[in-house]
């Protein structure tokens, strides 16, 4: 039964104004059906999404199980490397890294061919004139990887009077393996030194053992084994 | 009642849906030697080892050797989205590119312009490059009659050039410095003697 809106008065079918405060009643528009229980409207609206996700697991399922994609034979584009990307155009020692951006096996390989570079200047340092703080301030390699490799550059430090200083010539990389957070490359490197009869290769045998130091690579064991000359 | 079965269908996608490997977000980190290292028994442990493969070569710039490794990933059939094959191929073009360069740039250089301080002078002879097999950028060149008539170079001289086909050779006094472009070599020396360059143009094959 149809009350006044205002004080609560039952009405009668026909009213149209409330019998004890002459309250206009509105009529209310009676819908043609009477609306859906609301929990079918819940259960039509669960089996859609149902139906919807389930059919979208399964696309993904087949799209990620099946090698090639649907689009078998056609070859996405893919671009050349830059030449930044791949040469030496970018110092490896300004790289910085975390935990969540740990260095690519690239830049492992690039820092190692980097620091290759430096092998002749580092031949030039002097006991007697050069101050060891100013090599270790270089964080690329230890202390004790510094005074290692100074020892066993016997060749090229014998060299680095003669009237053309010692260069690198090639660099091959044998074997890269990591382990945990350390990395472990061999190398094989030949530079050259002028010699009264010429250039001359020197070749060394080179085991590399390297971390991320703080935010940055650091070699922290170098094996280095003369080969030939 | 009603929230169990809105979450029905999003605990079934969850099911369904692989969940992405440690392998995999390190090949697309492009931390290969990681992905070796715990991918024993994974499906793409042949991929990452590989990709170090590749990658060493590529570090030593040993071009043809990456363009074989690079072949090898691609029979591996990995999908045509798979990082690793991605890579393999951007490596593989920067290959080919280079390489391509290299042949066009090995062959006999003839002087056609050379200036002391911009001011011409009279220099001479030729110069045969060719370049390693094994080291992509290590070259050969091989000095015909080269430099001023009084005194002239004929020898050979094993020399580094960078990935741009530049090079820097240190001298006792000053350093020399090498750069191909298009068909030309440009020797420039650089001492206590000024600035001396030598502007040189490859000779068809024929010569």
């Amino acid at each position: 039964m149809e009350r006044c809106s205002l004080c609560g008065t039952p009405l009668r079918q026909n009213d149209t104004t409330c019998s004890h405060c002459q309250h206009p009643v509105i009529k209310k528009e009676q819908l043609a059906d009477p609306p859906a229980p609301s929990s079918s409207r819940t259960w039509l609206i669960s089996t859609f999404l149902f139906l919807l996700l389930v059919g979208g697991a399964g696309f993904l399922w087949y799209s990620l199980k099946d090698p090639v994609s649907p689009e078998a034979g056609q070859t996405p584009s893919v671009e050349a490397l830059t030449l930044s990307e791949w040469s030496d155009e970018q110092t490896a020692y300004n790289q910085t890294y975390s935990k969540d951006r740990p260095p690519t096996s690239y830049d492992v390989l690039r820092f190692v061919r980097q620091y290759t570079r430096t092998i002749p200047e580092l031949a030039t340092y002097s006991k007697e004139y050069d101050s060891i703080e100013t090599f270790s301030a270089i964080q690329f390699t230890t202390l004790n990887v510094f005074e290692s490799e100074f020892k066993h550059l016997e060749r090229l430090t014998d060299a680095v009077d003669a009237p053309v200083a010692p260069s690198v010539l090639a660099v091959t990389f044998q074997k890269f393996t990591s382990k945990g957070a350390t990395y472990r490359l061999r190398t094989q490197e030949t530079y050259q030194i002028a010699t009264a009869k010429g250039t001359m290769p020197v070749t060394y045998r080179v085991h590399y053992r390297l971390k991320v130091h703080t935010d940055h690579l650091q070699i922290i064991d170098v094996n280095r084994t003369e080969v030939s000359s | 009642m009603k929230r169990i079965l809105f979450c029905l269908p999003l605990c079934l996608l969850m099911a369904c849906t692989p969940e992405a490997s440690k392998i995999q977000e390190q090949l697309e980190q492009q931390t290969y030697t990681r992905a070796v290292e715990q991918s024993k028994q994974d499906i793409d442990e042949p991929a990452a080892r590989l990709m170090v493969q590749l990658e060493r070569q590529l570090a030593g710039y040993q071009l043809r050797d990456v363009l074989k490794t690079a072949e090898a990933i691609e029979r591996l059939q990995l999908a045509t989205d798979h990082p690793v094959r991605k890579r393999a191929e951007a490596i593989a073009l920067s290959a080919k590119e280079t390489l391509q360069q290299v042949k066009q740039f090995e062959g006999t250089y003839e002087v056609e312009r050379s200036t002391l301080e911009d001011e011409p002078f009279d220099g001479t002879g030729r110069i045969h490059v060719s370049f390693d097999e094994q080291d992509t950028f290590i070259a050969t060149l091989r000095f015909d009659q080269f430099g001023l008539p009084d005194a002239l170079r004929n020898d050979e001289e094993i020399i580094r050039f960078e990935p741009d086909f530049s090079a820097r050779v240190n001298l006792s006094e000053g350093q020399v410095s090498y750069r191909f472009v298009r068909s030309t070599l440009r020797v420039t020396f650089e001492g206590p003697g000024g600035k001396r360059v030598y502007q040189l143009k490859q000779l068809p094959e024929n010569e």
